[in-house]
């Protein structure tokens, strides 16, 4: 008698479900102070419990904000993930920082911080002026004084191209064999860093996929909303991921998963629209039941026992740092699991709570200083062992590491890509066979 | 002073190739997943949250009556309480789980003390000047025991600091024959009217000048003292530097008393066991809240948590269950008196007659507690192993763990942390095949 048991805990989540009234669950125990990354670096922050779930009892729909410390939370989540009663301290921060900005209004640097989407397609077809731009001096002086754009926050350059348009480019060059069914099919979320900054990151991640049997789709799509909602901006971020999930509930409805490789963005597409801007629908719904950050996706076909395993030996030890966005999911470390089955690869996570960067918060002027306290332990861990190259699954946290540390920095799947012997030199499509490789073992635990 | 154990613990890798998934975040469940990856385990540690040990005092109560041998004490208890969690467990469970803390402690920086002439109970003042009676504490409070103090004790406390008043404590260790006096000092002007928390206080003793000025305050006050007495709160990323530094410099001996909650010397161990664990190649996964499991008859293959968007599922060999009693996850009540326990739908021994009326009595502070709390929990059978109402065990592969058991009062039987190690070290045996080969069955072999 196979089956999975359903307990209580099931039907009794449906009370607490609403962000706002999980702050009811407080104990006052402050386990949230404890581990708040942030409060013990500034004394404008006084910690996720005070401006949460205890200014809560303060704040009604309409009236004003009861103060301006939780400008200070970064949103990294941390709060939401020690706390033992369920209360989800960070996404009550959140709300209440849209709170201020709808009663206080949105600074320029904040509007400009949360349309990135906007920057990396306007700056693609200017990359050499913009990069040159983003690299001088004077012009990040200039930007840090007259916007509050910090001149050390590590801005990424512009790749030239899109991976929009490197791929249409492939379709045209090696039309893909449309696929029987739905059952091989899979939907890529790029996010807009891996369009316009970081192209080859998702150029490999749509490599990975193909070189293990599946046929990516890659519908329109636009910003996760995320920049946006972390800076208050609801009404931007809700059109953002009304836009998202109109495109991409179709597939959905097919059962057809949808993948991204920018952990952050998923988080959005997978809970923030939710429990945060309060889509609460069908469609939004579907939509992040069917979503899967990457490496959670490689595990989960793992576990199905439809991984290839053939991979080369990889024969290094790597540290890994788990964003804090990640850790929200709720899927453990996806990409160490995944990278323990490269015979020779050792990858061990750091162990930190934050980056620092937290999308948007660390580009802060006024936060920055914060914002490089915050990440410091993995600075430390990592000089400590010497490492020349960080493994991270999110954008923002590896410019981050990398100013930070100064080394380089890769996403999981470029690993991946890696011991699969995949180039993207020349790249042409593998030659898709009609059933998907089936791994010689069946597949448990790690 | 070392416990005397030896038995299958160092046989490091034995049990390679085994998954085990841990789920709970208290002292129990860390120790649990400790023990797992001392063991040669691939571990993996699910929790709601942080546990206990972020708001408990931070000292290893054993068996907080015994007047002596508190192993003797316990080893008679267990022999003649087999259904007690220490009579399931077993005295040499409790000395090993009790000594691969201690082990794992140490090796992470924070060393955990015994009484030192006899390893016997230590006497330690809570922040109202009661004195509790644990076997072991982290060397801060250690260094506060009472036992054989001949001069005056000098509690510290901090002009407008709400959370610690010396003198409240110095009036109860007076009124129970102990010399002691209180003193205030100053912290330095903040920049901000928020409140200060434990933390917070621990924050700024990491920094030297901070110390520094403390010592300044102290060093010509402490004639005739024998023992200086802070909250504990000296040091949250270098405690023992800070420790040391104060009692050199002081030239006094340097104790810490909990405090209220967050607990620092909790947040220290929690802090650098997560790390150890990291660095074994264990998975930390805090935040991750197990709602359902997959079973197929009597054997569990998978827990899932709820994650964002739908279920993640985690599969493994052996399960074990740290969820914490009623004031925790682990056993879930409401307001009709039903009890559940919500990971695997486990049974769960209830109070007499069912009605909520009846888990508590008249008196708050009953000196033996109230029904509900040494009642209700899940009995398991030898193995420690839930059982069902038959008394066979529910699943092979499940093991439940700490105070999430029936049996005894984790509030008022002073043995809370003690039955944590012990049931934490025995489940691990068990689940990994090592419990056969004690020595002394392997001797019989």
């Amino acid at each position: 008698m196979a089956g999975e048991k359903m307990t209580m805990n099931d039907n009794h989540s449906a009370l607490i479900h609403q962000t706002a009234f999980t702050a009811d669950h407080c104990l006052k125990c402050n386990i949230c102070t404890a581990a708040c990354p942030v409060a013990p670096l500034t004394p404008l922050f006084p910690g996720p419990k005070t401006v949460g779930p205890q200014a809560q009892r303060l704040r009604e729909p309409g009236q004003p904000s009861p103060d301006h410390a939780v400008e200070y939370c970064s949103g990294c989540g941390i709060c939401t993930l020690v706390c033992p009663h369920g209360v989800r301290v960070m996404e009550i921060n959140t709300q209440a920082k849209a709170q201020m900005t709808e009663t206080h209004g949105m600074s320029l640097r904040n509007w400009f911080l949360s349309r990135n989407e906007l920057w990396g397609r306007l700056g693609t077809p200017f990359a050499p002026l913009m990069n040159f731009g983003v690299r001088s001096r004077l012009l990040r002086w200039l930007a840090e004084r007259i916007f509050g754009i910090s001149a050390r926050g590590p801005l990424p350059g512009w790749a030239g191209y899109t991976f929009r348009g490197w791929w249409n480019k492939q379709l045209k060059r090696y039309p893909r064999p449309e696929p029987d069914g739905d059952a091989n099919r899979v939907v890529y979320f790029h996010g807009c860093s891996s369009n316009t900054y970081e192209p080859h990151i998702a150029q490999t991640a749509v490599a990975v996929l193909e070189r293990i049997g599946l046929h990516v789709e890659i519908p329109p799509q636009t910003c996760c909303g995320l920049p946006a909602q972390s800076n208050g901006d609801f009404t931007a971020a809700r059109r953002y991921a009304r836009t998202n999930i109109k495109a991409l509930v179709g597939y959905a409805r097919r059962g057809i998963p949808i993948v991204g490789t920018s952990a952050s963005c998923m988080t959005a597409i997978k809970g923030d629209y939710e429990h945060v801007l309060g889509l609460d629908d069908a469609d939004a719904r579907l939509v992040a039941a069917n979503t899967y950050d990457f490496m959670e996706f490689l595990w989960k076909l793992h576990a199905e026992g439809r991984l290839p395993l053939d991979f080369q030996p990889l024969e290094r030890e790597l540290p890994y740092h788990a964003p804090c966005q990640l850790k929200a999911h709720g899927m453990g470390r996806p990409a160490l699991d995944v990278l323990d089955l490269v015979p020779g690869l050792r990858v061990w996570e750091i162990d930190a709570d934050c980056c620092g960067i937290a999308g948007t918060y660390g580009y802060k002027a006024e936060k920055r200083e914060i914002a490089e306290g915050v990440g410091w332990p993995i600075a430390e861990q990592v000089y400590e062992v010497g490492a020349d190259t960080v493994v991270c699954d999110t954008e923002t946290c590896r410019w981050q590491i990398t100013s930070l540390t100064g080394t380089t920095t890769i996403h999981p799947v470029q690993l991946v890509a890696e011991a699969y012997g995949i180039s993207l030199e020349n790249y042409r499509p593998p030659v898709v066979s009609k059933a998907p490789a089936e791994s010689p073992v069946a597949q448990k635990g790690w | 002073m070392d416990l005397p154990c030896n038995d299958g613990t160092r046989r490091i890798k034995a049990a390679n190739g085994t998954d085990v998934i841990v789920i709970g975040a208290g002292l129990s469940g860390l120790m649990a997943a400790v023990n797992a990856v001392n063991a040669g385990a691939k571990v993996r540690l699910i929790a709601q949250g942080w546990g206990q040990p972020m708001i408990t005092p931070g000292w290893i109560s054993v068996c907080d009556r015994a007047n002596d041998d508190v192993i003797a004490e316990v080893r008679g208890y267990a022999a003649m309480h087999p259904e007690h969690p220490y009579g399931r467990a077993g005295a040499d469970a409790m000395l090993c789980g009790v000594q691969t803390f201690q082990d794992v402690a140490r090796a992470v920086g924070l060393p955990y003390d015994m009484r030192k002439k006899d390893g016997h109970n230590l006497h330690l003042s809570t922040a109202l000047g009661a004195i509790q009676r644990p076997m072991l504490a982290p060397r801060g409070m250690a260094n506060g025991d009472l036992t054989d103090v001949t001069e005056t004790v000098l509690l510290v406390g901090f002009n407008g600091w709400r959370d610690f008043y010396p003198q409240l404590a110095v009036d109860n260790l007076r009124a129970q024959g102990i010399q002691a006096r209180a003193m205030m000092l100053d912290l330095p002007e903040q920049p901000h009217t928020w409140d200060q928390w434990p933390v917070d206080l621990a924050r700024m003793f990491d920094s030297a000048d901070f110390c520094a000025s403390v010592i300044r305050q102290l060093r010509r006050k402490v004639k005739g003292v024998e023992k200086i007495g802070f909250p504990a709160v000296l040091g949250l990323e270098r405690p023992m530097p800070v420790l040391d530094h104060l009692s050199e410099q002081i030239a006094r001996l340097v104790f810490e008393i909990p405090t209220l909650p967050p607990s620092v010397p909790g947040v220290r161990l929690c802090n650098r066991l997560r790390r150890w664990l990291l660095r074994q190649g264990a998975r930390v996964q805090i935040g991750h809240r197990v709602v359902r499991s997959i079973t197929d008859g009597n054997h569990c293959s998978a827990v899932q948590v709820k994650a964002l968007g739908h279920l993640n599922t985690f599969s493994a060999d052996q399960f074990i269950l740290a969820t914490g009693d009623l004031y925790n996850a682990g056993i879930q009540s409401d307001e009709i008196g039903r009890l559940w326990e919500p990971v695997l739908g486990l049974p769960v021994e209830a109070p007499d007659g069912d009605e909520r009326e009846n888990w508590y009595r008249d008196n708050l502070l009953r000196r033996r507690g109230h029904p509900v709390h040494r009642v209700t929990g899940l009995r398991v059978d030898e193995k420690l192993r839930p059982v069902g109402v038959n008394g066979e065990p529910v699943y092979d592969n499940v093991y439940a763990v700490g105070s999430l058991l029936a049996g005894f009062n984790p509030i008022t039987d002073g043995c809370a942390e003690g039955i944590q190690l012990a049931t934490a070290y025995k489940a691990v045996q068990v689940a990994l095949g090592l419990y056969e080969d004690t020595p002394a069955k392997a001797a019989k072999k």
